[in-house]
């Protein structure tokens, strides 16, 4: 091997060392914006795959080696390379014809300075390299940088408006029969109901009649829970009265009221009795006194006065505890406290702000402020809209009336009154005289217009 | 392409640096001589020995009294060739050019003879070519291309060498005849003569008796001139250099994907495969007038104006725009890299 052809060797593998740089560049922007791309929709959508998503770096490695592979299929001859080389070396063609057709004579004529070929090889330039890789490095690293998106607390579920209904009336149908205020009759019946309920509004949405069941169901078992509130807590004023009233002898009441007061207490003591509330006694009470006490429907009271007023009085504390559970049942807010204004609550609802609840408005679904409830989307098919004919303009006809009056004839401007041909024959700018104009430059967009559309034809 | 390269080199070889040097000295002996004649006009000198060493025709392009006819006679007188001058004009007809046959009366017979007309000369200088008809003016095509000509079904082979110079005045346009397109391709090199410089014109007022040039003498003979036609064929063509020619002409064709957008939107017709044959022997020559027994890309791009400029036939939108074929040969030689691949950008070349 000559020094030529070492020289020659040298500022070809250069060149392939240039063509490889040059793909790699390309290849690896494109690869490091992927990536960095991925790293993003990861931690934005699928935090769970972090730092997993790390491992796709490793394609960096193939991506080079690919790069590589693509800058081989282009490469540089050594015909070419010889080219160059001699442009270089500033040989004149000189190195390219001693290298088709060597002659020692002319070899001479060769640069013979080592450092002139040392000069006239091609520089590789890694500022460039690095550069043109700087924006997508720092693109992919402020990717892995971005700080994951933390996945939202409260996942979107479906319809839960009317899971949410459903759910309210089953917790309030179990707080009642804790409290054995309802019939095995009214119970399976409200069950049935709020089951069913369940089932509709599992998938479809919450719609205005739903919403007027749900509404329904609740009143009822509130009505429910009130009337046994009402009636424990007047059966245990009863009880409560007929143990001051002693034998009835001594009583200020008269013996109708009593019976009255006595029929009150029996009813109520059966209804409890038949709900089941009385299963396990009545306070100091046991079952069997209590069966006693109710035989054959009505109030066997004892025939000793002391003995009579200890029972009833027993009986009214007991049936008063129990008012008062049914009545603390009614009243059950959060904490005791009203949601909306913080006051104490009283009653079922807090009566302040039973009125001012959003959502709770009746049909309508309350006013402005009240929760969103959404169902499904309508669409346009079968509406119709209703074609109107506008009226006539106004200014359609010209007003019949005068608008002015001159001492002579009214002025004609020959421009309006002369037909748009003959006013275009008269212009100066028409015709000949047009065609035989010089052409300027700002003219030959039109020229050219014209000789292409010639041109097309 | 390279088996033809392998099979080059095989038979091929290189000017020996003496053969070269011999060469350098009679082309010097001839520009000098044509020096002396033409003042101040080196480049053009250069330019139309190129020209004569690559056997091909020259058309010169300039105004009235730049010295066209006279460079012409002083090559003439300075290469002991056979010279004719032609005037053409509108009325000059193709047998006063190739010559026509007359009825002779020899010995009580009468026959056609053939009689030579002026373009049987080694020089014929073509004054004012583009005043004649494109009759007479295509009566030159077969005799440029083939070194010929035909009257009446004979051939007549024209003498060696055979040069047609030709000029014509870029001005005064009324009433001549543009030359059509084939017969421009069959000259090797259109060269526009400028004007001089103020001291070179003070130089001909004060060193010539009404302008007339020194008497010129003979300063290469004819086998001196055979002998420079040998050796110009003798300068080698790298392969490389061939491609960039073949490139660059290809790049003259507006469909061409080489070509540069200039050349796409402004040129209609391209350059003949005859303009790289002439590029290629314009660019020998060109590499022997500077002492080099190889073409390298600087005589390729010295020559390409002067091959490439009056082949190339431009859009009327390039008139618009101020685009002239040299202009856009210019520009072609801009766009047309030496080497057909894109040196990487990661490298400084």
């Amino acid at each position: 091997m000559t020094a030529r052809d070492h020289w020659i060797d040298r500022h070809l593998r250069r060149l392939h060392i240039g063509q490889f740089l040059q793909r790699a560049v390309e290849w690896l922007t494109v690869y490091l914006f992927f990536f960095g791309t991925t790293v993003l929709v990861v931690k934005l959508t699928t935090p769970a795959l972090w730092p997993h998503v790390l491992w796709v770096a490793v394609g960096a490695v193939p991506v080079t080696l690919l790069a590589w592979w693509t800058s081989r299929t282009g490469q540089f001859t050594r015909g070419e390379s010889v080219a160059l080389l001699d442009r270089s070396l500033g040989a004149g063609g000189l190195l390219m014809t001693l290298t088709e057709a060597p002659d020692e004579d002319w070899e001479t004529h060769l640069p013979q300075v080592e450092r002139r070929w040392r000069e006239s090889l091609p520089r590789i330039r890694p500022k460039r390299f690095a550069g043109s890789l700087a924006m997508p490095v720092l693109f992919t690293i402020g990717a892995c940088f971005v700080p994951l998106r933390e996945i939202s607390a409260n996942p979107v579920v479906k319809n839960t408006a009317g899971q949410q209904a459903t759910s309210e009336l089953e917790n309030m149908l179990e707080a009642l029969e804790e409290a054995e205020v309802l019939d095995e009759q009214e119970e399976q019946t409200l069950r049935d109901a709020i089951e069913k309920l369940q089932e509709e509004t599992e998938d479809a949405p919450l719609t205005h009649e739903k919403w007027e069941t749900v509404d329904a169901l609740e009143q009822r078992m509130r009505m429910q829970l009130e009337e046994a509130s009402v009636g424990i807590a007047q059966a245990a004023q009863a009880a409560a009265i007929l143990a001051k009233a002693g034998d009835g002898e001594n009583s200020e009441l008269s013996a109708e009221r009593l019976a009255e007061l006595e029929e009150d207490l029996v009813e109520t003591l059966r209804k409890m009795s038949e709900n089941g509330s009385l299963s396990a006694g009545a306070g100091s009470l046991s079952k069997s006194d209590l069966q006693r006490l109710m035989k054959s429907g009505q109030l066997r009271l004892p025939e000793d006065p002391e003995e009579r007023e200890k029972l009833l009085n027993e009986l009214s504390d007991f049936l008063q505890e129990e008012a008062d559970k049914l009545s603390e049942l009614r009243s059950e807010c959060e904490g005791g406290q009203c949601e909306n204004c913080g006051k104490e609550c009283e009653g079922g609802q807090c009566q302040a702000c039973a009125g001012n609840k959003p959502g709770r408005g009746g049909i309508s679904r309350g006013r402005g402020d009240a929760e969103m409830a959404w169902g499904d989307e309508s669409d346009e098919t079968g509406v119709k809209f209703k074609e109107t004919v506008l009226p006539p303009g106004m200014q359609e006809d010209p007003k019949d009336e005068v608008i002015g009056i001159t001492r002579s004839e009214p002025e004609v401007d020959p421009a309006t009154s002369v037909s748009r041909g003959a006013a275009h024959a008269n212009d100066p700018a028409a015709g000949r005289e047009t065609w035989d104009r010089k052409l300027r430059p700002r003219h030959r967009g039109a020229v050219r217009k014209f000789f292409d559309s010639a041109k097309g034809e | 392409m390279s088996d033809i390269a392998t099979e080059q080199q095989a038979t091929q070889r290189l000017l020996s640096p003496d053969e070269v040097e011999r060469a350098r000295g009679m082309i010097g002996k001839l520009l000098d001589g044509l020096g002396t004649a033409i003042l101040g006009q080196q480049e053009l000198l250069e330019l139309v020995t190129i020209c004569l060493l690559a056997r091909g025709h020259m058309l010169l392009e300039g105004l009235p009294g730049l010295g066209k006819t006279e460079l012409v006679k002083s090559l003439s007188a300075l290469l002991g060739l056979g010279f004719r001058r032609v005037q053409f004009t509108p009325d000059l007809l193709p047998g006063d050019i190739v010559g026509s046959p007359i009825l002779q009366d020899t010995d009580g017979s009468r026959k056609l003879v053939f009689h030579k007309g002026p373009i049987f000369a080694n020089l014929l200088l073509a004054d004012e070519i583009n005043r004649a008809t494109p009759k007479t003016q295509s009566a030159l095509l077969e005799a440029m291309q083939e070194r010929s000509v035909t009257v009446m079904g004979e051939t007549h082979e024209l003498p060696r060498p055979f040069f047609v110079l030709a000029t014509q005045n870029p001005i005064e346009l009324e009433g001549t005849y543009p030359l059509p397109e084939a017969q421009l391709d069959r000259f090797t090199f259109k060269i526009n003569v400028h004007g001089v410089s103020s001291d070179t014109l003070q130089q001909i007022i004060s060193k010539r008796r009404h302008g007339q040039p020194p008497a010129l003498s003979e300063v290469l003979s004819h086998e001196e001139m055979e002998q420079l036609f040998d050796l110009v064929d003798g300068v080698h063509l790298p392969e490389a250099v061939a491609n960039y020619i073949a490139r660059l002409v290809n790049a003259t064709h507006p469909d061409s994907a080489d070509a540069p957008e200039e050349c796409s939107k402004y040129v209609r017709y391209g350059a003949s495969p005859r303009a790289a044959i002439a590029l290629a022997g314009t660019a020998r020559a060109a590499a022997l007038l500077t002492g080099k027994p190889n073409v390298g890309f600087d005589e390729v791009r010295r020559v390409a104006v002067s091959v490439l400029g009056h082949r190339l036939v431009l859009d009327y939108s390039a008139r618009l725009e101020g685009w002239t074929p040299v202009r856009m040969v210019e520009r072609l030689v801009d766009a047309v890299p030496e080497v057909g691949r894109p040196v990487p950008q990661d490298v400084e070349v």
